[in-house]
This record gives structure tokens, sequence and C-alpha cells, in this order.
């Protein structure tokens, strides 16, 4: 039986389309009006916010992977339960928590997991989602936001909110930045010509990235052309460039308690996903099983038919 | 069968095929990697194969087989109804037509698309179900049921016949089964051609009156010799009695959830599972007390049931031990899809459950032809009129 179901298993999977990894969405792609705006705070792990966007994806979990990041479930729930959270903006795209931290074999304990909090447009409140990130509507002008830690566990009281308001976070221009032909995340610079081969780009990426200083977080005062030209401008709250001139050294920073000691986070862009995907890993240990499996069965065959002899 | 196996005095004790598949179910329920989910079934299957009797419960096991598939393919089908969503990069299988829900029910979806990640999900969750219940099924093939009930202990005789009736139902139901399909047999026309809805309530129901009746004649015979008599014990007694198990019982309940809920005070935890177990303990110890009873011929508990019951314990704790090291490896997940990982310690505990087929000592077998055997130890305790059947 595991024999077949295997083979069934591997046939249908090289009939199967091999899905293509979504191109990520900029995040100039967000207006006021138009796309949600997803953030993901690192913060319990020393790293900035990342911030993405997504434009009329059908459920907050699409919305994530939309912007650039990669999620993990766990064992016991499924990917619908988001155990782990990563972006390529921080740390080379690790997921959080990381394996040593949590095994997410079974539901995160309620004092270390990701929470989700959703700001409808308008609103400068956060407030906890009823539904979890596959039965979530993005909706457009709202900001969803993933924070990780102790929250109440009866959502009431805001114990565990984002530290951020809602509209720090949010799109402020007007209208979407649709003009650009291949407009994406990290829009200024060499990195546009290929940003979903992400690979390829990666290593230019922080040099790239220099010029767009005021795009993906912008200063107070945003003097950098490209900064009023996407229109990103956020709240004054977030004033460092440092960390984002590359993503790694953002997570152990030397100058990063400076900002983790203050009440203003540093906010960084979503990167997409560059990590191509897992591999199907080795046939070897499910062999062996089948072929233990099929010799305690014939075994229990041999059984079966002696005593039918003996007792007809 | 209307033999009745000659019982030879090497069968082995009940109580040790219990623990050994309850051991084993431990192991079974810590996991979902489908590997070695199949290997568990492997073993049963070996096990039972190799030592069952043949008295009719004993035939349980291809019933329960037959019942796990159906959870298997019931939770399949509920996943393909309602679809639990999916993630960018799976594997989508068919595409079915989505019923839009109001925003007030829109946690629930019906239809949508469907993939290979899920259902292979699904299919190894309902297939570690289908184990557990195997694994029940198992020990009911390999013990003796009526035998079972003679080492409870005492003070469950307040239960009595709830006890008897819950212990011996689902082998009755077993054999009341067989006893059925074989008189629609014999009956002209009952064969496979009447099949559907009418077969089934030409079965079912016998089936069930059958069963349930004849648990309530064991339970009936049992009390008409004493079982579950309070008997001349003095009141108060019999109220500490009460008082202690209801406040175990309480204890664990309360030690249990204080356990798992983290946000709990600590000391609704361990200390009151402590408690609720220390109570329980002595309810029994002091109701079993009050309970004189004998034992005709009783079963030995020799060399073969330690090895037995230490085979399922050993399956168990292998199974605990791989998990703390490697629990994405005992429970890998579909997402993405790829080959599940084969942990070599936890397999090494399952084959170590498959030795119970071989240490364990071979069961009697039925002579042929067949002597109506007369009462023998085993039987002292049922009832010896056997309703016929009536379907």
């Amino acid at each position: 039986v595991a024999l077949t179901i295997f083979m069934v298993v591997t046939g249908l999977l090289s009939v199967l389309p091999v899905p293509t990894a979504a191109a990520a969405v900029p995040l100039n792609a967000c207006s006021k009006t138009v796309g949600t705006i997803v953030a993901v705070d690192f913060a319990a792990w020393g790293g900035p916010i990342a911030r993405g966007c997504g434009v009329h994806d059908p459920s907050g979990y699409a919305l994530l992977h939309s912007a650039g990041f990669t999620t993990a479930g766990d064992s016991h729930d499924g990917p619908a339960l988001i155990c782990r959270l990563g972006d390529a903006a921080f740390d080379h795209g690790t997921q959080y928590p990381t394996p040593a931290q949590d095994a997410c074999v079974v539901t995160p304990p309620a004092s270390a997991y990701w929470s989700f909090w959703l700001a409808p447009a308008g609103q400068n409140i956060w407030s906890p989602s009823d539904l979890g990130p596959m039965s979530d509507v993005p909706k457009p002008g709202e900001v969803e936001m993933w924070v990780f830690g102790d929250s109440d566990t009866d959502g009431a009281s805001t114990s565990g909110a984002p530290s951020v308001s809602p509209d720090t976070l949010r799109a402020h221009n007007a209208s979407p930045a649709t003009t650009t032909p291949t407009p994406r995340r990290t829009s200024a610079g060499p990195v546009t010509s290929a940003p979903s081969s992400a690979p390829a780009s990666r290593p230019a990426a922080p040099t790239a990235r220099g010029p767009a200083g005021g795009q993906p977080h912008s200063s107070p005062a945003p003097t950098a052309g490209t900064a009023s030209t996407t229109g990103q401008v956020l709240s004054p709250a977030t004033t460092r460039t440092t960390p984002r001139l590359s993503p790694a050294a953002t997570e152990r920073d030397p100058s990063a308690p400076a900002t983790a000691s203050s009440p203003s986070p540093s906010i960084v862009a979503a990167l997409p996903d560059s990590s191509g995907g897992g591999t199907a890993g080795s046939a070897v240990p499910l062999l062996v099983g089948v072929g233990l499996v099929a010799l305690l069965g014939s075994g229990a065959a041999v059984a079966a038919r002696q005593r039918r002899r003996h007792g007809e | 069968m209307t033999t009745r196996p000659g019982r030879a005095p090497r069968i082995l004790h009940p109580i040790a095929w219990w623990i050994w598949a309850l051991g084993i179910a431990v192991a079974v329920s810590r996991t979902v990697n489908p590997t070695l989910l199949f290997l568990a079934l492997a073993v049963l299957g070996f096990v039972v194969a190799r030592r069952r009797t043949d008295a009719p419960w004993a035939r349980a096991f291809k019933y329960y087989l037959g019942f796990g598939v159906f959870v298997i393919t019931s939770r399949v089908i509920f996943h393909t109804v309602f679809g639990s969503g999916i993630t960018p990069t799976d594997h989508i299988l068919i595409h079915l037509p989505q019923l839009a829900t109001p925003g007030w029910y829109s946690g629930v979806t019906i239809g949508g698309p469907v993939s290979l990640e899920g259902t292979l999900t699904a299919a190894a969750l309902g297939l570690r179900l289908a184990t557990l219940i195997c694994c029940v099924g198992a020990a009911n093939a390999l013990a003796n049921p009526k035998r079972a009930l003679r080492v409870l202990p005492g003070a469950l005789y307040e239960l009595g016949m709830a006890i008897v009736v819950a212990i011996s139902v689902a082998p009755q139901l077993i054999e009341s089964v067989q006893r059925v399909t074989r008189a629609r047999r014999l009956r002209a026309g009952g064969g496979r051609g009447g099949g559907g809805l009418r077969a089934l309530r030409s079965v079912v129901i016998p089936v069930l009156e059958d069963a349930l009746e004849r648990s309530l004649l064991l339970a009936r015979a049992m009390d008409s010799r004493g079982y579950g008599r309070s008997g001349n014990t003095p009141r108060a007694s019999r109220r500490i009695t009460a008082a202690l198990m209801i406040l175990g019982m309480v204890g664990l309940c309360m030690g249990i959830y204080g356990l798992l809920d983290r946000t709990a005070p600590r000391y609704l935890g361990f200390p009151t599972i402590l408690v609720g177990a220390a109570s329980c303990c002595a309810g029994l110890a002091l109701g079993g007390r009050r309970v004189t009873r004998t034992q005709y011929r009783p079963d030995p508990w020799r060399l073969e049931e330690w090895i037995v019951a230490g085979c399922g314990v050993a399956s168990a704790a292998l199974m605990i031990l791989a998990y703390g090291f490697d629990a994405t490896g005992v429970n890998p997940s579909f997402y993405p899809l790829h080959y599940p990982p084969f942990p070599g310690v936890a397999a090494v505990g399952f084959l170590l459950g498959a030795l119970a087929g071989v240490v364990a000592p071979p069961p009697p077998r039925a002579s042929r032809p067949p002597a109506p055997a007369p009462p023998t130890s085993a039987d002292a305790r049922q009832p010896a009129p056997r309703p016929r059947v009536t379907a």
C-alpha cells in the first residue's frame, strides 16, 4: 500500500506544474486607497520592522507572500498557522523563530507566537484579527501587522500590540506609483532591472539601495528625490539609514541598541524571497521504511496463510 | 464460529497485550510521519497474524483495518470539501467551484482549489487516527476481553455493569457481525445480491441489538455472581471512597489543565495532579479493601508477559526519545513537499514492538473436529446460554 501511494505521489509530482515564484509587489504600488501594507516586527531578535505591500490579495497569507515574506506553519496546524516568518531584509531571510527556538511541530505557546493585528483604512488603532491569515481578506488602505511575543490571549486588552502606530506604516501617497514599468520595492538603481531573479541581484542590492535611501523608510525631511517621487513618506520616527545599507548588519548592529531602547524602531522595506524553494530531499529513507513495512507485511501474510492451511 | 476454541494453559495474560498495544498507541500518537505510521500498522498486523487465537473476537483486526480506511477516506473528503486554504507554492490537484460565504462566516471555506500538500496532510492525520484505532483493535484481537475483566481493580466493582458493557461491547459487536452475516449467507437471497441500504438495515440492527443484549447478559451474569455488590460495608466507608474518587478525578482534570495552560498559576499544574492521583489511589485502595474475592485459576504473569509488555513500553519510550531529538523528523510537514524522513530511533522502537510477535508463546490452536468443550475456567464468569441469532 505504501509503495503504491509513494508511486502515485511521485507520479503526481512530475505531472503537476511546479508553481513559479510569485513576483513580489513593490512597496510603492500601495497608496492611501490602493493595496494593503503588511509589516512584520523582528524586534524580538533585534531586527527591524519589515514592511511590504500587496494589491488585491485574496488572503492575509497571500499578502505576506506577495510582499516578499516567507512563512512556515507547524506540523500540527498546517501552513495557515504562521509559526515562522522571514524576510530577505533581515538576516538573509532567516525565518524566525529559528528551529532551535521553536520546533514548530505543535501550536506555538501563547507566550511566544506571531500575533496578527489589523488597522483598517482611516483608523490609527490596532485591533487583533478575528480571522486567521488564510481567512482574512486584506482591504485597500488597511495595514496588517505581525508581532512576535506574549499577547493577551483573550484579545480584549492591547498587551502585546505593535509598538508603532498604524499610521507610521501606512502608505501616505495619494496614488500608487504604477508608471514605473517594473516597479519593485527597491525601485531605484540597477536592481529594478532584475528584481525577481533575486539570487543574482542580491549582492548588488545593498549598494543599489544606497541612493534610494529615502524610499523604504523615509527621513523626517524627505530630501532625497526618490523619496518624494515614490511618495513613501513615513512618520518622523524612522531616522536611521545605516542598518538598511546591509540587511544582515541590521541584526546585531552595535548601534542597534540605540534604536531598540528608543521607542522608534527602524522600519525597512521587505525584500523579495530569494531562497528559491526547498528541495524534495532524498527518497532513500522512505524506501528503507517501505522495505521494512514490506518485510513485516510478508511475515504477517505467511503467518496468515499457515493459519488458514492449519485451520481448513 | 460455533466452535469454542480449547484454551491451553498458555494464553498470554490479557493485560500484557493491552500494555503492549497501548505502548504502541502512545508512540503512534506522537507522530504523523506516514512511513512510521505504516511501519506501526505492519507491526500490528504482523503480531496479530502470528499470535491471535481462533476466538471470534480475535478476527476483529480486519474490521478495525476497514474502519481505518473509512477514517482516512472521510478525513480526505472533509479536507477536499472544506478546503483550508492553499499557499502560493502548492501543487494544485483540482479546482473545485468555491461557494461564496458571507463575511461573518469567512472562517469556513467550501470548495476552492485542492492542493496535493493539503490532501497528503489530511491523509497522514487520518492515517494516524486509523493506526490508533488499529492499536485498540490489535489489543481486542489478541487479549481475551473476558479474562481482562478478572484483573480489574476491586474498587471498580462499584461500577459493575457499566464496566462490563464498556469492555465487552466491541468484541461482542465483532462476533455479532460475523454471526449475522453468516446467517444471512446461509439463508437464500441474502448473499451478495441484496446489497445497499436494505442489506445494511438487515445487518446493522440485528448486530447492534445482539451485541448489546449479550453484553448486558454478561453483566447480569456477573452481577448474580457478586460483581458490583456493595456487600455489608458500612455506609461511611462507602461515602469516603466515593468522595476520594471524585476529589481525585477533579484533581486530575484540573492538574492536566494547569499543566497544559502555561498562563495558569503554577500550583494548579503538577501539585494538583499529584494530589488527584494520590486521592484516586487512596479511593481505589479503600474500595478494594472491603471487596473480598477469590480467583479461580488466575492467569500467570511470567517472563513472556514481562517481555511483551516491555516491548510496548519500549516503543513508546523510544518514540518519546526520538521526538526529543528530532521533533520535525517524527512530525514532518508537507509544506514544502518533500520525501518524509525516516527517524531511526522511532523505527527501532516499532520494530521492538514487532518482537512481541516472536517472543509471545503461540496461541493454542483449535483442533478439528471441534469438540464441544465443557465450560472451563474462563467460562465460569460468562453466561452459559448463548442467545441464538434471530436475524
